[in-house]
Parts: C-alpha cells; sequence; structure tokens
C-alpha cells in the first residue's frame, strides 16, 4: 500500500513537470468556417491573471539540486528491525525518487516564485489600471472591425443556444524573464456543436526587446508615464493578433514559404530563433507559421 | 606488508588520475590571422543522426522498460537531421578563404591515429597545447592548421530514475572545437559550446513533438553561430582602444534577445 501512495505521489509530482505555457496545435475546417452564418465571440479572462513572467528554464540547477538529495539517502538512517532486505532497497528506491522529484519541483517553484517576483509592482499598476477590460475591448474592436467579421458576421453577444458557433479567444500577457520582451498571445477555438472544434490556433506576438540588461531599468521603462510604453506596445500586439487570428479563421493567410526553416530575428539589439515557415517580412515585423501550425508575429528583421 | 603497498600505490595512481586537470577554454588567438598561405584541414564529425540520450541512475530492465516508452519520441529525433549544424563546414571555409587561408576538409579517421602524449614545457602560462602529439600529422594531413569540431550531444535528454522519468525532457546541442599548430602543436582555440532548452510550452504533443523540435533546431543553430562567432576575425583596433580582449566577444554573445534566453543558456 505505501509502495502504491509512493508511486501515485510521484505520479502526481511528474504530472508537474510541463511547463505552464499552453499553445493548440492548429487546426482549421476553412470550408466549414465560410458556411457559417452567425458567429458569436467570446473573450475569456487573461489567462494566468493581468501578466506572467517567464520562468528561465535552468536543467543543470535541477540536476544538481536532485543529485543533493540523491546523495543524502545514502546518509539517512537504517531501516526499523524486522525490515527484509526487499522492503529496505525498495523503501530506498521510492525514497530516493520522491525526493529527487519533491527538489525538482522545489527548485522549480522557486525559480518560478524569482521570476514572477520583479514584476509585482508592474502587476499591481495593471489591476488599477483594469487591464482585464483594456484588453477585451480592444480585443473585441479588433475582431469586429476586420474582413472575416463582414464575412460571417461575427457578434461580440452571450451565446443564445448550446449548438451555435461559438469563437472563444482566451488571451495571456508574458514578459520574458528578463522583463525585456513583452508576449501577447491568444488562444483561439471556435465551436459549432461538434465534439471537435471547426478551428483551434494560437497567434502571439512578440515586442522588440527594450535594449536593457537590467531588471529593474525594465521594470521602469514599462511603468513610465502612466505606463505608455506598456500599453502602447500591447494596443499593438492586440491589433496585430486579431489582424492574423481573423486571416487565419478567414483562410486568407498570406501563402507560407513550403520550406521549413530555422530563422532569425534580429530587433533592437536581440534576436530570437524560431523554426517554422516564413508567412510575411517587412523592415519592423517577421511573421512565421511555427511547427505547432500557431502564428507568430516577432518584432524585428529577418536576418538572412 | 607488500600487499598493503602495492594497494596503497594503486590507491595514490587513481586518486592522482581523478585530479588531472581539464583543459581550460582558450579563444582564438587572434595571430592566427597574420599567417599568410596557411593551409587550415578542417576535420567536421557528428553523429549521423540526433538522438535521446537517457540520464541518471538507469539499470538495464529500466533501459527496456524506457525504450518503449519513449519509442515514439526517439524515432521522431531520430528522423531530424544535423544539415544545419553542418553548414557551418562551409560557412567557415568561406570565410577562412576570403582571408587568405587555403581550407582543405578532411575526413574524419575510422580508427583514431595513436599520437604520443605531448608535455606542455611549460605548464604555468597561458600557452596551451594538445594533450596529444599531432606534429606526426602535418605531413599526412598537409595542413599547417588543424581545425577540429566534434558535435559531442545532439539530440535530446531526458533525466531519470530508474524508469521513471524526473523532469520533462530537454534538446541539446553540444560541440568541442580546437585548433591545433601543426607546427607546434600549440592550441590556438579550444572550446566546449554546449547548450539545452526546454520545449516552449507542452513537450508532450506527440508524434510531431512540435515545441521540441523547434528547441532543438534553435540549440543547434546557436551551437553552430556560437563556433563561427568563436572562429571570426575581431577588429583588433576596437580591442586595442577598450583595452579588452573579450570586448568583441561579449558584444556577440550578450546581445542575444531576451526572448531566447528563456530557452537556452549556454554553460
Amino acid at each position: 500500500m505505501k509502495i502504491i501512495t509512493i508511486v501515485a505521489l510521484a505520479g502526481a509530482l511528474l504530472a508537474g513537470c510541463a511547463h505552464s505555457a499552453k499553445y493548440h496545435l492548429a487546426s482549421g475546417d476553412a470550408d466549414s468556417i465560410r458556411s457559417l452564418e452567425r458567429i458569436y465571440l467570446d473573450i475569456a479572462p487573461l489567462e494566468n491573471g493581468p501578466l506572467s513572467v517567464e520562468i528561465y528554464p535552468e536543467p543543470w540547477r535541477y540536476l544538481s539540486v536532485s543529485s543533493n538529495v540523491a546523495a543524502a539517502q545514502y546518509s539517512a538512517p537504517p531501516p526499523p528491525p524486522g525490515t527484509s532486505a526487499g522492503q529496505a532497497a525498495a523503501a530506498g528506491v521510492a525514497g530516493g525518487l520522491i525526493g529527487t522529484l519533491i527538489a525538482s519541483e522545489m527548485a522549480k517553484g522557486q525559480a518560478q516564485s524569482a521570476a514572477q517576483k520583479p514584476a509585482e509592482p508592474l502587476v499591481e499598476a495593471l489591476m488599477g489600471r483594469a487591464i482585464e477590460r483594456d484588453v477585451r475591448e480592444a480585443l473585441v474592436d479588433g475582431m469586429l472591425t476586420s474582413d472575416f467579421a463582414a464575412s460571417n458576421t461575427l457578434e461580440y453577444a452571450p451565446l443564445p443556444d448550446d449548438g451555435a458557433p461559438q469563437l472563444v479567444l482566451q488571451p495571456s500577457i508574458k514578459l520574458t524573464n528578463g522583463l525585456n520582451v513583452l508576449k501577447f498571445n491568444i488562444n483561439a477555438e471556435l465551436h459549432a456543436g461538434g465534439k471537435q472544434p471547426l478551428y483551434r490556433n494560437s497567434i502571439e506576438y512578440w515586442s522588440a526587446g527594450t535594449g536593457n540588461s537590467d531588471k529593474q531599468e525594465n521594470l521602469y521603462y514599462w511603468r513610465a508615464a502612466d505606463l505608455e510604453a506598456f500599453y502602447g506596445e500591447l494596443q499593438q500586439a492586440i491589433a496585430h493578433t486579431a489582424s492574423y487570428l481573423a486571416q487565419s479563421l478567414d483562410g486568407s493567410l498570406p501563402a507560407a514559404e513550403e520550406k521549413q526553416a530555422t530563422h532569425r530575428i534580429a530587433g533592437n539589439d536581440g534576436w530570437v530563433m524560431m523554426r517554422g515557415n516564413l508567412l510575411q517580412s517587412t523592415d519592423e515585423y517577421t511573421v512565421l507559421r511555427d511547427l505547432r501550425g500557431n502564428i507568430k508575429i516577432i518584432s524585428g528583421t529577418l536576418v538572412l | 606488508m607488500k600487499t598493503l603497498l602495492r594497494l596503497s600505490i594503486a590507491a595514490i595512481f587513481a586518486a592522482l588520475v581523478g585530479c588531472a586537470t581539464p583543459q581550460v577554454p582558450v579563444p582564438l588567438d587572434q595571430g592566427f590571422y597574420t599567417a599568410d598561405n596557411k593551409t587550415v584541414g578542417l576535420m567536421l564529425e557528428a553523429p549521423k543522426t540526433p538522438g535521446l540520450a537517457l540520464e541518471g541512475n538507469i539499470g538495464l530492465l529500466d533501459y527496456a522498460i524506457i525504450a518503449a516508452a519513449t519509442s515514439s519520441l526517439s524515432s521522431h529525433i531520430e528522423s531530424q537531421d544535423l544539415g544545419e549544424f553542418l553548414a557551418v563546414a562551409e560557412e567557415l571555409s568561406q570565410s577562412l578563404e576570403n582571408e587568405g587561408f587555403q581550407v582543405v576538409r578532411l575526413e574524419v579517421p575510422a580508427k583514431a591515429p595513436k599520437l604520443a602524449k605531448f608535455k606542455d614545457p611549460d605548464g604555468k602560462d597561458t600557452t596551451y597545447f594538445a594533450a596529444k602529439d599531432h606534429r606526426t600529422l602535418a605531413a599526412e594531413y598537409q595542413v599547417d592548421y588543424l581545425l577540429k569540431l566534434t558535435a559531442t550531444s545532439a539530440g535530446l535528454a531526458r533525466p531519470y530514475y530508474g524508469f521513471i522519468p524526473t523532469d520533462a525532457p530537454r534538446a541539446v546541442f553540444n560541440v568541442h572545437g580546437e585548433m591545433i599548430d601543426m607546427s607546434s602543436n600549440q592550441l590556438l582555440w579550444y572550446a566546449n559550446i554546449n547548450h539545452a532548452g526546454y520545449a516552449t510550452g507542452e513537450w508532450d504533443e506527440g508524434p510531431n513533438f512540435p515545441g521540441l523540435t523547434n528547441t532543438y533546431y534553435v540549440v543547434m543553430n546557436k551551437a553552430r553561430q556560437d563556433v563561427v562567432n568563436a572562429l571570426a576575425k575581431r577588429d583588433t583596433s576596437v580591442i586595442a582602444l577598450n583595452g579588452d580582449d573579450d570586448s568583441a566577444a561579449a558584444a556577440s554573445a550578450g546581445a542575444p534577445a531576451a526572448a531566447e534566453q528563456q530557452e537556452t543558456q549556454q554553460q
């Protein structure tokens, strides 16, 4: 019984191995979407609150913590009298495993909390500005003024009956661990009664880096002048993501390059790499379809 | 008594082996670029396909269980290629030829040549030498410098305790590189470039594992970029003005953008 409990606990801990960011695997049926006469739009609350900060995965740190725990098991007290050799071995293995998993999860928890803490003043400022409402209004506006809304009669209203076509958008705002890049993501799902959604995708915008490597300087940058830079970037992000989402639903996205490649995009003293198919490239933005089929709008120019 | 003495000698010998000092990284000696009409032999070694490496305390039975559980992930990563890393040979050849070198591509010998040990004449200075004497290969390869690049790890890695995974898999790409002056056996460049990163978002999205696959190609390209940067000719006037030999390296390594720093780090 004890072993079963330990294995169950291990399973529960392992479920936490996955990282928190969620992206849909893209799928869509353009013909079925076009045939819909009226689609009801719903905007879900911001995922993970007003703002989350990405943690900085440090595999070596997890491993070193785990190995410390593994080493500690050798100095554990001997098993009680009457314990068989097999029971002692099983308990040792299970104990070591649990210790390793707990240490690993603790290290991740600490990393998550360390990531989020520096951004707390910004989160508080955003809550004071009713960020939830601001994002919802801008997103609704962006979607309702798109060509897709005109051709499919998109309406922001409660669902009149179960089975009516509904487009649910789940927005989220993130800052990278250095607090220097803002990411805005929309997880979109269009249901029309069937079990499987007619459309699923994630559209994400990445701002250019602030150019600062210091977290406090970046925090100051986003908070300055009553969040002017933050809101300016967020408006850009919402306008771009809404526009590309509408085009994706409409089947009117620019044709993607056939060849998959690892693209390097440079902007404001920084660069990122991402693999996928290039959709569009301008002096200001690079748009890719990544390996999940998600659309990434990255502020910066493509480096050949 | 005699046995005790022998055991003591064996123990001391074993301890000394463990104390061997690893070679410290050697940034490229920019004097290399002042050489005229020299030939560089470029030897690039990499596994045929990337793979999944298992880490931790794993027994034989555990291996069998893990192999069955990860067959989909293993076969997916093995179906990926290393082409974007292998292209570094072409890129380096081009840049070295632009600097007036002749570049010869050397095949990796099926069996490593037996080379004598090389003793550093002065172990306390900052001039380093290859541990084995490569001078004997100069005539065979007909080159003045030997540039060896080896992809020591390519693919994915996941830690286990027995057959139970203790963390999500991560993409890894490690490269060992060295440039040896074949006339003196001096190490002109020596580096271990290690990149690793987790998938952004969920990793367990079989059969194509897009998050992990993306990270694999990103870390591979970062390793390639680091090799190219490390062997690049620096603007010596900038170095002189700043009085800092690492300024150019810092400029190229410090700029990476923020966003990607979430996914990879260099050891």
